[in-house]
């Protein structure tokens, strides 16, 4: 089968058509019997036989030719090197006009020139060549324009030579060229081409420019770092000669600075000159006899130069290589690896790297490049199976992104696109990894989903119309709240509709969130009238609004007033009086206020200002109360010892409990004195001194009857205690009646025992006779409250009369097996009843009678779910029906497996049907089970109808089953393993490998494959658990890390064991390092340091412990990039910002962004995208439209797909070109993120690299568990994770530099202007580091 | 906006500066705003009219500012959150809005504008106690009044013997 010419071949075709009309372009074609499958290539880095050669392969036929082409005069001259057949010419012009696009004259020519068949060119043309002016293609062109022209034309030639020599000057021997200037220049022969000289030396001289400046800078570049190295090798010798003494030590040391001057002032030829003398001055000297680094400098160009030659002579076979498709992982990998290679020989040649050997990296190129060409045949079948995959996609397109235009709204679609979008999106993973069968495969699965779904496209069509109106509504209801004047809350109304308003904002934000439209349309209704009546009462409001400021500033007056008053409790009774009855104007007036009632607010402002007048003489009296306070306060003081001492006193007699009580009650008078300073606190403070006095004479006596005191008291609560129990049985047979006499009886108990326990005998004695007073009285009173109770008894059980008992038989009569909620009732029911019987059985009609409460309650619950139980059961027993005719037939098609291709197509569709199914069953939403189960039945009954070829094949399915159950055990302990080494780590991976081998086979049926890949899934296994369970040795003397003891001998140890022990330990450390590392040490530690810590926290495992996660995000927000990655983004931030600000079409796409329609968006996003991939080196990620209403994501980045997808729904921010641009580029930096990792796992990039360090970190970001989602990690930890960290920069940081700076300040003197920026500076914390 | 149409109640004063992307602050003018988050710009620094007004023009038109925020479930996915101006986090949103997409730091007190509902009365509370005053001893005590004498009952025969009066040799009798 044909390869014909993809999309981007007929692009390069017309490029190299055009380039050709100044000079000759190699070219080879072959031509096929339909002009669609003849390949024209007109490469100019292949020769033209390898051209033809390539040509022949992928038509596959012997019409070929071959030579040099060249445009002349609009018609195309081919100098074929051999007479092609006969018809060329004919068969080139269908080819051009089916194919290319554009008709075109063709004349064949043989290698002298001659002419073979076809047209010459044109006279016009050909006088052209002689003429000075251009061709004149439009009749209405001035003879001005044609005299521009024609000056342009003559410059043209001159130009292009320039351009073919600054060319080779600047990528001389490098094995690529930055695209941007190959796809410039031939923009400027595509014009050429046409005859529009005058564009073309426009382009020309742009890009001339761009050249110039780099071949300068390279060459700048060059002698920079040649002064450099020979200056490092060179100055230090010339120290040491200086130091010797050496006889010529004045002019080495003259020389060396004269040279230096040289390079500062950027002579640098002149100053590398110097150095040469300088070398030569010490090369005579016999201190400095040393290597000449100059010499060393000329032998390191003789070798790039050597190199240079060596890769001219592969660079046929490389291209060859390089012409290889990436059709198979191989491929990919050798593709990147030689891409790799040719960077760093470009590198070295570039830096002149005196270490370099590049003919070692030339030889690998070859290497490389051979095994590419080897893995060419693989390619080839793997292409054919892909064209197949792309075939049948291609058939499917339209139904495809039909489905992918589907997007979820109200949940209505979400089960039907999960399915769609997980099957596209394995789909598109199993093409990138080229893994064609299962893509194939996993293509014929999502077609079924897509049918599935577009099958629902007027369900879609109808919800979305609902959105669009919503959405609409909502806009204009957005608009009118924006310009509505605002109605002050001077009224109550105004206030209770404000309040309105935010409720049913609110519930728009749930509803619009929630995608349901009809209920974001009612509740517009509601907003639109709650504005209409706020519009109405905006007259009124405004005019009370004059008269609420009047009383908020009267109010505040008063409160202005009261300011003196102290803040503590007042002294002066009068004062708290007075304050207690402020307080309560206060109360009347914040409610009133906040209600808007301005007529109870004005009344309380009234009285408020009735009493300010009395404030004066209030702190006056205040004063004189706080003085007495403040003296009695210090006597207190003084007094204090002497009272501690005495209330320290445990009494132990009746006397002295008495004189206790008398010094308590004189401490209680005396600090009422102080509390409202009373004058007389003097006298006060004299007795509770005496009191003092009086109970510490009585200490000794207290003392000495302790023991006998305490022994009463066990008499006292022997006689207590059972008269208190009995009080308690008589309180609980009658409650509610005694039950806080009861309480009573118990707290005076619980004093008793604290008094005890305080070991204040006397006073326990006392609260326990009170307690056994209580209980005497709870004793006599229980005939009384016998009587009421049993009146109690009786209401009880007229309560529980034949209305009751049919309630209870209605609710039990309800089936239990229709909703949880009647299962839950009926428990409920059950267990109150029982309960009623025993309390009533045990005559406790005060409980009983709260169970028949809440009985009673619990059937008024069975009321309210009736109707709910009523329609369910319906529902319930249709679905009962069903499954009585099918259920069998569902579990027998549930029970097959997928054992061939149509089986498992077929149980694709039955899975999630039965899901849905079973779901809404089970969820009791039988209604919804029953309208789902014709649809299951349909797939169930496509499943039965293949039951024979099922049961054919199971057994080889079931073989493969047997065999894979035989390892299981293994397999399970294998996987528990952490890779805590290395080799424990590759074979885990290798491991994993086997299995992905096993699935792979058993999801294309291919169960022979499968069987036969077992064994050696088993075997990896294995060899998982045999490395880990290796002995090792612990030295004798080392510490055995599994319980930290020192070894007295050698000793024999599992090496998992001592692994997972080792790990466990350097665990625990990272997490106390992590813990206690200012973040200030974790950032200047070295990345080495940092992922070690990582690695260590981690401890080979895939998840982290939740005290462990904010350490990691610590750790995380430490990682700042190098300040060397930091320029290398900065430097392509700036690039690519100066690349959109160059870009006319960009510039012209953001300045008509809001008129644009979407393609043209999307479009101008995908340049931007190009751009920006351009600059990071990698291929350009397609941009790509869904759908889907806000809230939902706006733009993301997937990696299968290799697309960035981009929200275009109305309710999305397409309409702000700087938002979206800070999106792409945002989600364009995690492709980026992604290729670095990639590039970092395939070896491809160097530990000098200024970007392996973070590729390492974005490493660690991206591993399983490493990356922190902002709704479980915070916003905090998700933003400064390296990851999105520099997403959010490049973002922001393209952003602002597309925005621009401000210009310089005009008529400011400096240091004005100075001052003025750093005192507003000064006034605000630092701002976040930004890129 | 013309500043002279806001009111003095009506707005409050905004300083507007424009950071690169080290953190360094370029004045670029002062001048009003509004609880809408109209902004009014008085005074520009000079040369710098023409670039305030093409940043701040913009922005006063706008019905909304845009939140850019993670999407969850979909690691490194982001979404917008659409803030309109009649939301009570608006001008708090307004800062941080002006910060990132603008590199504009907008300085005003955005408490400016909150209701006007008055304060409490300046009356302290009565919990907290004077600073000479001191604690009472708040001894316990129940009133046990109506224990005092157990009520008479009929037929109340098995009623437990009155305590003996409590008496330490040597002491006081209870």
């Amino acid at each position: 089968m044909g390869q014909p010419m993809t999309e981007q071949e007929v692009r390069d075709l017309k490029t190299a058509i055009s380039a050709a009309a100044g000079t000759a372009r190699p070219f080879g074609l072959c031509i096929a019997a339909k002009p669609a499958d003849t390949v024209f290539l007109a490469l100019k880095s292949k020769s033209p036989a390898e051209q033809e050669r390539l040509a022949k392969q992928r038509v596959g036929k012997s019409r070929t030719a071959r030579g040099e082409m060249r445009l002349e005069g609009g018609v195309l001259r081919l100098c074929c090197e051999e007479t092609p057949a006969a018809g060329l010419a004919e068969k080139l012009r269908e080819f051009f006009r089916t194919v290319v696009g554009a008709s075109r004259k063709v004349a064949i020519c043989d290698a002298a020139g001659a002419m073979l068949e076809g047209e010459a060119p044109d006279a016009g043309a050909r006088d052209a060549r002689t003429r000075t002016a251009p061709p004149r293609t439009d009749p209405v062109v001035s003879e001005d324009e044609d005299e521009a022209q024609a000056t342009a034309r003559a410059e043209w030639t001159g130009a292009a030579a320039r351009l073919e020599q600054l060319l080779e000057d600047v990528f001389a021997g490098r094995a690529g060229n930055p695209a941007t200037v190959r796809d410039t220049l031939g923009l400027a022969q595509e014009a050429a081409g046409r005859g529009d000289f005058a564009r073309a030396v426009r382009i020309a001289e742009r890009v001339e420019s761009r050249l110039k400046d780099l071949a300068q800078r390279r060459r700048a570049d060059e002698l920079g770092a040649r002064y450099a190295a020979a200056h490092d090798e060179i100055a230090p010798k010339a120290a040491a000669a200086i130091q010797a003494g050496v006889p010529t030590a004045a002019m080495i040391r003259t020389t060396l600075e004269f040279a230096e001057f040289k390079a500062a002032a950027g002579e640098l030829p002149s100053a590398i000159k110097t150095l040469v003398r300088l070398a030569d001055l010490l090369r005579d000297d016999p201190v400095a006899a040393e290597p000449d680094p100059l010499r060393d400098a000329e032998a390191a160009e003789a070798r790039i130069a050597a190199a240079r030659v060596d890769f001219e002579a592969i660079r046929a076979e490389v291209e060859a290589a390089d012409a290889v498709p990436r059709g198979t992982r191989r491929a990919e990998a050798l593709h990147r690896q030689l891409d790799r290679l040719k960077a760093q020989l470009d590198k070295m040649i570039a830096t002149r790297d005196l270490a370099a050997a590049p003919a070692d990296v030339v030889a690998r190129i070859a290497a490389v490049a051979g095994d590419l060409r080897a893995e060419a045949p693989a390619v080839e079948a793997a292409e054919t199976l892909r064209a197949r995959v792309l075939a049948e996609a291609a058939r499917h397109a339209d139904l495809l992104s039909a489905a992918r235009r589907i997007y979820d709204i109200g949940g209505a679609f979400a089960e039907d696109i999960a399915a769609f979008a997980s099957t596209d999106r394995w789909h598109h993973e199993e093409m990138a990894r080229h893994a064609y069968d299962s893509a194939l495969s996993t293509l014929r699965l999502a077609v079924i989903d897509a049918r599935v779904l577009v099958a629902r496209q007027p369900e879609f069509d109808a919800l979305k119309a609902n959105e669009a109106q919503a959405l609409q509504r909502l806009g204009a209801l957005q608009a009118r709240s924006a310009a509505m004047a605002p109605v002050p809350d001077a009224l109550p109304e105004t206030l209770a509709l404000h309040r309105r308003w935010r409720e049913l904002d609110g519930k728009m934000i749930a509803a619009r969130d929630a995608h349901d439209w009809a209920a974001c349309l009612t509740l517009a209704d509601e907003l639109d009238a709650t504005m209409d009546a706020l519009d109405a009462l905006k007259p009124r409001a405004d005019a009370a609004q004059t008269r609420q400021d009047d009383i908020y500033a009267r109010w505040n007056a008063v409160a202005a007033a009261m300011a003196p008053i102290p803040g503590q409790a007042a002294a002066s009774p009068r004062l708290a009086d007075w304050k207690e009855a402020v307080r309560a104007i206060d109360r009347t007036y914040q409610a009133a206020a906040r209600a808007a009632d301005l007529d109870t607010a004005e009344t309380a402002l009234r009285a408020a200002e009735d009493v300010v007048d009395q404030i004066p003489a209030l702190l006056a009296l205040e004063t004189t109360a706080r003085a007495n306070q403040a003296a009695s306060a210090a006597a207190y003081g003084a007094a204090q010892p002497l009272l501690d001492q005495a209330l320290e006193v445990r009494a132990s007699t009746p006397r002295g409990l008495k004189a206790r009580d008398a010094l308590v009650a004189a401490h209680e008078d005396f600090a009422d004195a102080n509390a409202k300073g009373d004058p007389d606190w003097q006298a006060r403070l004299d007795a509770l001194e005496a009191a003092a006095r009086a109970m510490l004479a009585r200490e000794p006596d207290e003392r000495n009857a302790a023991r006998k005191t305490f022994e009463a008291l066990q008499t006292v609560i022997a006689r207590t205690d059972p008269i208190c129990q009995t009080a308690r049985t008589i309180a609980e047979a009658n409650r509610p009646t005694l039950d806080a006499d009861l309480a009573r009886m118990d707290e005076t108990l619980a004093l008793a025992r604290d008094s005890a326990a305080d070991r204040r005998w006397m006073q326990a004695i006392s609260w326990w006779q009170a307690a056994r007073k209580i209980a005497l009285w709870i004793k006599s009173v229980r005939k009384k409250t016998a009587k009421t109770t049993r009146a109690l008894g009786e209401r009880v059980k007229a309560r529980v009369n034949p209305a009751l008992a049919d309630r209870l038989r209605e609710a039990r009569a309800l089936s239990t097996d229709v909703h949880p909620e009647g299962a839950r009732l009926r428990a409920e029911l059950d267990a109150q009843t029982a309960e009623f019987t025993v309390l009533k059985t045990a005559e406790r009609w005060h409980e009983a009678g709260q169970k028949l409460d809440a009985i009673e309650a619990t059937l008024r619950a069975f009321d309210a779910y009736r109707p709910t139980h009523d329609a369910l059961n319906t529902e319930l027993a249709t679905l009962k029906a069903g499954w009585k005719a099918r259920g069998g037939d569902v579990t027998t098609a549930c029970a097959m497996v997928p054992s061939t291709e149509a089986v498992a197509q077929a149980i694709h569709v039955l899975g999630p049907r039965y899901l849905a199914w079973k779901a809404a069953y089970k969820g009791h939403r039988y209604a919804e089970a029953n309208a789902a189960w014709p649809a299951l039945l349909d797939a169930v009954d496509k499943v039965l109808a293949l039951k024979s070829e099922h049961d054919a094949a199971r057994p080889a399915l079931d073989a493969v089953d047997a065999a894979l159950a035989a390892g299981r055990p293994a397999r399970r302990q294998a996987e528990a393993l952490a890779p805590l080494t290395p080799e424990l780590k590759r074979l885990a991976r290798a491991r994993e490998e086997a299995r992905v081998v096993v699935d792979e086979k058993m999801r294309l049926q291919d169960f022979a494959g499968a069987l036969a890949a077992v064994p050696a899934l088993d075997a990896a296994a294995k060899a998982q658990l045999d490395a880990a369970r290796a002995t090792v040795t612990l030295p004798a003397g080392s510490v055995d890390p599994r319980d930290g003891a020192t070894l007295a001998a050698d000793l024999e140890a599992e090496l998992y064991e001592v692994e997972a022990a080792k790990a466990q330990a350097a665990r625990a450390q990272a997490k106390a390092e992590l813990a206690a590392r200012p973040m200030d040490e974790l950032r200047a530690l070295s990345t080495d340091a940092k992922l070690q810590l990582l690695a260590d926290l981690r401890a080979g495992r895939g998840r982290l412990d939740p005290d462990e996660a904010p350490l990691q995000a610590r750790l995380y927000e430490a990682m700042t990039p190098s300040p060397e990655f930091l320029a290398l983004e900065t430097g392509r931030q700036q690039e690519l910002a100066r690349r959109i600000a160059e870009d006319e079409d960009l510039q012209a796409a953001r300045a008509n962004w809001k008129d644009l329609p979407l393609e043209a968006r999307v479009e101008a996003l995908q340049r931007t995208v190009a751009v920006e991939c351009e600059i990071y080196g990698m291929a350009p990620a397609t941009v790509e439209i869904f759908e889907a209403a806000m809230p939902a994501p706006s733009g993301y980045f997937n990696a299968a797909m290799q697309t960035v997808r981009i929200n275009g729904h109305p309710s999305a921010m397409m309409d702000d070109f700087l938002e979206m641009l800070d999106t792409v580029v945002h989600e364009n930096v995690h492709n980026y993120q992604a290729e670095l990792v990639r590039r970092l796992e395939e070896g491809l990039i160097d530990p000098d690299d200024p970007e392996y360090d973070q590729a390492r970190i974005f490493q660690a970001n991206s591993a399983s568990g490493g990356y922190i989602k902002a709704e479980t990690g915070g916003h905090h930890a998700y933003k400064t994770q390296p990851l999105e960290w520099e997403a959010w920069a490049a973002g922001k940081g393209v952003r602002a530099l597309v925005q621009g700076p401000p210009p310089p300040a005009q008529g400011e003197a400096g240091a004005d202007a100075a001052q003025a920026d750093v005192a507003l500076a000064g006034n605000r914390a630092e701002a976040p580091a930004q890129i | 906006m013309d500043p002279e149409r806001m009111h003095d109640a009506a707005a409050t004063p905004i300083a507007i500066a424009w950071l690169d992307p080290e953190g360094r602050r370029t004045r670029l003018g002062e001048g009003r705003i509004d609880a809408r988050g109209a902004i009014a710009v008085a005074t520009s620094r000079p040369g710098m009219a023409d670039y305030l007004a093409g940043l701040i023009d913009p922005l006063n038109a706008r019905d909304e500012v845009a939140v850019k925020e993670p999407w969850p479930g979909e690691p490194g996915a982001i979404s917008h959150r659409r803030v309109p101006r009649n939301a009570p986090e608006f001008l708090v949103e307004l800062k941080a809005y002006a910060l990132r997409a603008l590199s504009l730091e907008l300085d005003f007190d955005e408490t400016a504008f909150a209701s006007p509902l008055p304060a409490p009365l300046p009356l302290g509370s009565d919990d907290t106690p004077a600073p000479d005053a001191i604690r009472p001893l708040n001894a316990p005590s129940l009133d046990l009044d109506a224990y005092a004498e157990p009520e008479p009952e009929e037929g109340d025969g098995d009623d437990a013997p009155p305590l003996p009066p409590l008496v330490i040799p040597g002491l006081d009798e209870v």
